[in-house]
């Protein structure tokens, strides 16, 4: 019983008004108090596990030195008035008491300690969470927030640019934290402050958590006959393959995508159309390109037989249509647009930004198969319509300005979604001169022409940096090559040539880039460029506030 | 320069020609070629690249001997082979272009 009495007292040094007003409500607190100030006084009788509490207006509660554990003879079923009297009174009748001495008794101002919070396991999160809630939070990890932590008689971390706040108690327990969502059940909340709050402290869950949910099991027998497949066409040779190996390619696709294999069936399509070029006599046949990608995928194969590591797995694996998150708050300057059209039958226009937050590059793409009948796309029709999230500008407009979108939806490849939920504020345009482009800026030229080719055994990567450049060279049109070819000088004097394909489309464009006179006394610009192969496209050229993009706006 | 351009288009006709008439027949004067690579790589000081054509001539000839087992060692080091080749073009065409 003395343990008992020692682990109540404890207790109800918790139990300041922050923390009742916490697990009740103020009203409740408010009138308990009132009770006390007119004089109803409660007498404590301690048993083996609880107290009996006799309050003067004949009520009896039992508490059992935790907030979540009471009884009392009225009526209701929740936290009442009574047992908040009960505690409030005993609190302040034993809190002078504390410091006199008083044999066992502990000292009734009590500072509660949560070092479970840091003591957790990453597997202990697995249990409390679901695979997308960690998917989700690990994603928004990777962007700032500010964090608030406050130590009262609960531990509150508060996302200051979400608003949300989640208290946790002193109970190694996380289904008794609180989060200011009033969601039911461990919210995903309650996991991102948990581990904003680790990282403050050092300690980082990142990679273990993510191995954890990464899935990589796969039809292992799919595998095995996707490789035997490719040796059979290896082995019998191009000559003397029947076509019907084309509807055996595609079937294994559709075992591929039931496998869990991704990659492997975006590859057996891609040889499997290979192939099909080859039987049909195609021009566009390339044995270069098939034979790479027999090389690629079977080997790819064997290093997959083989890999224990999850995370070359998941690498060699691959991934269906990427997931998209949502971000807090993303504030981001608009870099210029680029209209393409692709060989399998598709039109768009992206548009490019870059994040001031965390200097990467996000893209908004607007695209429309256009291989039906009937589909009309124009790239002229399709920059003037409304921009999405919230339609307040046009998509000219937004890739003009700067603006601030909170809620975005964004990928790992930094693309943008159309969603609803995303609202956007336009914000006044910043001078490109006085940003910091992190990593965006182009120092190194030949350090960049590398990068984007991408880890082995994975597709290559659209690679766009901003070129800064002193002056523009020359400009001319090279009717062996059929393109437009602007040569610019860097401030390090090496002159640059960057290059715009001739396209029927931007006839009138290539003639004024060809023409005009102005665009040699440009000084100081700098260019959004993507990197092709050996080449450098460019997308729009900036300076100051101002931006061009040059398919879109000449 | 002029010699390793050449020397990588009879490594890349070497390849292709695999791929037309398929592994399988695989014989003794694809054994003579791959010698011949291999000399010439070794000139070059392409130690690597020799490695790899002595491996797969090494399988070439394993499988000649007994069809059923060989097939597989021969079709992974023709691909690593091949891989190596892909991985030749792209540096090798820009020093040719400078």
């Amino acid at each position: 019983m003395a343990d008992f009495k020692s682990d109540f007292q404890r207790w109800i040094g918790l139990c300041n008004e922050e923390y009742l007003i916490k697990y009740a409500n103020k009203g409740l607190y408010n009138r308990a108090c009132k009770e006390i100030e007119k004089g109803v006084t409660v007498s404590y009788e301690f048993m083996d596990d609880h107290v009996r509490c006799a309050l003067s207006d004949d009520s009896v509660c039992l508490l059992y030195g935790d907030i979540e554990r009471f009884s009392c003879s009225c009526p209701s079923d929740k936290i009442c008035k009574h047992v908040i009297l009960a505690i409030v009174a005993y609190a302040t009748q034993h809190q002078p008491a504390a410091g006199m001495g008083d044999a066992g008794d502990e000292p009734a101002v009590f500072k509660p300690d949560f070092g479970w919070l840091l003591q957790l396991h990453p597997s202990d999160f697995l249990q409390a969470f679901t695979a997308a809630q960690i998917e989700e939070v690990l994603f928004r990890l990777e962007y700032g927030e500010a964090l608030e932590v406050a130590e009262t008689s609960f531990l509150t971390v508060t996302l200051q640019l979400q608003q949300v706040e989640v208290s946790f108690d002193q109970e190694a327990d996380l289904s008794r934290a609180m989060c200011s969502c009033k969601a039911k059940g461990n919210c995903i909340h309650k996991l991102e402050c948990l581990l904003r709050y680790r990282l403050v402290h050092e300690i980082d869950d990142r990679e273990a958590l993510q191995a954890d949910i990464t899935d990589v099991s796969y039809d292992a027998e799919v595998a095995a006959e996707a490789r035997a497949l490719l040796a059979e066409v290896l082995g019998i040779g191009l000559a003397k393959l029947p076509e019907t190996v084309c509807t055996r390619f595609e079937l294994l696709a559709i075992a591929a995508h039931n496998g869990n294999l991704p990659a492997l069936e975006k590859d057996l399509r891609g040889i499997k159309g290979e192939l099909g070029l080859f039987f049909q006599r195609h021009v566009k046949f390339s044995q270069d390109v098939l034979l790479d990608r027999l090389a690629r995928v079977y080997l790819g194969l064997a290093a997959l037989e083989k890999s224990e590591r999850p995370e070359l797995k998941k690498q060699l694996l691959g991934s269906f249509k990427s997931k998209y998150h949502t971000v807090p708050h993303l504030t981001l300057y608009a870099l210029g647009a680029n209209p393409w059209e692709t060989r399998s039958g598709y039109k768009g226009v992206t548009y490019y930004f870059f994040s001031l937050a965390d200097k990467r590059i996000y893209t908004y793409t607007e695209a429309r198969p256009v291989y039906y009948e009937g589909t009309s796309f124009t790239y002229a029709t399709s920059y003037k319509s409304k921009a999405p999230w919230g339609g307040l500008v046009t998509m000219e407009e937004l890739s003009h300005s700067q603006v601030s979108l909170t809620s975005a939806k964004t990928n790992r490849e930094q693309r943008l979604s159309s969603s609803d939920e995303t609202k956007l504020v336009v914000l006044p345009r910043e001078n490109i001169e006085e940003l910091d482009l992190g990593e965006t800026l182009c120092r190194d030229l030949a350090e960049r022409m590398g990068e984007g080719a991408g880890v082995l055994f994975e597709q290559a990567t659209e690679h766009v940096f901003l070129l800064p450049t002193k002056s523009v060279l020359q400009v001319f049109y090279e009717a062996a090559t059929q393109q437009l070819i602007i040569t610019v000088e860097a401030h390090d004097g090496e002159s640059i040539p960057l290059v715009i394909p001739y396209q029927g489309e931007f006839d009138k464009t290539i003639r004024y880039l060809e023409n005009n006179k102005r665009l040699l006394e440009l000084r100081d610009v700098y260019w959004l460029v993507q990197v092709r192969g050996d080449e450098l496209y460019p997308i729009s050229m900036l300076q100051g506030k101002s931006l061009t993009s040059l398919k879109l706006d000449l | 320069m002029e010699e390793i351009f050449a020397f990588r288009e009879k490594l890349e006709d070497w390849v292709e020609r695999m791929l037309l008439k398929g592994i399988r027949k695989f014989e003794s004067a694809d054994l003579a070629t791959l010698a011949r690579l291999e000399a010439s790589a070794r000139e070059y000081g392409m130690d690597f690249l020799a490695e790899l054509i002595a491996r797969l001539a090494e399988a070439g000839g394993h499988y000649m001997r007994d069809a059923k087992a060989g097939v597989e060692l021969l079709t992974e080091r023709y691909l690593y082979m091949v891989q190596y080749v892909n991985m030749m073009k792209k540096p090798l065409s820009q020093a040719v272009a400078d």
